[in-house]
C-alpha cells in the first residue's frame, strides 16, 4: 500500500511507549501494533483524531504517501 | 420455550446426524431396500449403482456440514475453511447430479433428482461466493483501526 504510517517516528519524538499511547487513544496494543507495522487497511477519523490529539501533531506527520 | 441460536444449531446438528444414520442404513440395506420399494425389478441394479455412487458425495456433504456447524458453534463463521467446505459441498451436489443425469438415460425419473441436485449445488455455489466476499469484508473490517 502506498500509504505509510510513520507512527514510530512521532512516538519517538514525543517519547511515548506503545502501551501508553494505546491506553491514551483507547485502542488495544494489538491494534496499535497493526497500525505501526503498516498492516492496517484503513484508519477511522476518530482514531486519527485521538492520535493527533495525544501526539500533538497533524495527520500529515503520521501518514505519508509514497509511489509504489 | 424461547428459540435461541444455540437450540437452532443443536437442531441442525441433530438433523445432520439423522441424515448420516439414514445414509449408512441405506448403504447397508440397499439391495433389500430397492427390491422392496421398486415395482420394476429390472431397474433395481440401476438404483443400486446410483445409490452407491451418490453415497460418496452425500457422505462428504454430511461431513462438511458437520464441520461447518462445528465452526459456527465456535463463532468462527467467516473463515477460509468454511468457504472451502461450501465449495466441496457444491461440487459434491454437482457430482451427484452428474450421476443422476447418466442414470436418467436408463430411467427418466432420475432426471428429476439430477435437476434437484444440480440446483442445490448452484445454490451452495452462490452461498460460497457470498461467504468468500464476506471474508474479504471481514478482513478489511478487522484491519480498520
Amino acid at each position: 500500500m502506498p500509504i505509510v504510517v510513520n507512527l514510530d517516528v512521532m512516538m519517538a519524538k514525543r517519547k511515548i511507549s506503545s502501551t501508553e499511547l494505546a491506553a491514551a487513544i483507547g485502542i488495544t496494543p494489538a491494534n496499535l501494533s497493526i497500525l505501526k507495522t503498516n498492516k492496517a487497511k484503513a484508519i477511522r477519523f476518530s482514531t486519527l483524531e485521538a492520535l493527533c490529539k495525544t501526539l500533538d501533531c497533524k495527520p500529515a506527520d503520521i501518514l505519508d504517501y509514497t509511489e509504489e | 420455550m424461547e428459540w435461541t441460536m444455540d437450540k437452532s444449531l443443536k437442531l441442525s446438528r441433530i438433523c445432520v446426524t439423522v441424515f448420516s444414520v439414514m445414509l449408512a442404513a441405506l448403504c447397508v440395506t440397499g439391495p433389500w431396500f430397492w427390491k422392496m420399494v421398486l415395482y420394476r425389478e429390472s431397474v433395481v441394479w440401476l438404483y443400486m449403482i446410483v445409490t452407491y455412487c451418490s453415497a460418496i458425495p452425500a457422505a462428504l456433504v454430511l461431513f462438511c456440514l458437520h464441520r461447518l456447524l462445528k465452526n459456527i458453534a465456535q463463532e468462527d463463521v467467516f473463515c477460509e475453511e468454511n468457504v472451502q467446505y461450501l465449495r466441496v459441498m457444491s461440487w459434491c451436489c454437482i457430482t451427484a447430479g452428474a450421476v443422476y443425469f447418466l442414470a436418467g438415460f436408463f430411467d427418466w425419473y432420475l432426471f428429476v433428482f439430477c435437476v434437484a441436485a444440480a440446483f442445490v449445488g448452484l445454490m451452495l455455489r452462490v452461498v460460497k461466493n457470498v461467504f468468500a466476499q464476506a471474508l474479504v469484508i471481514k478482513a478489511e473490517n478487522d484491519y480498520t483501526i
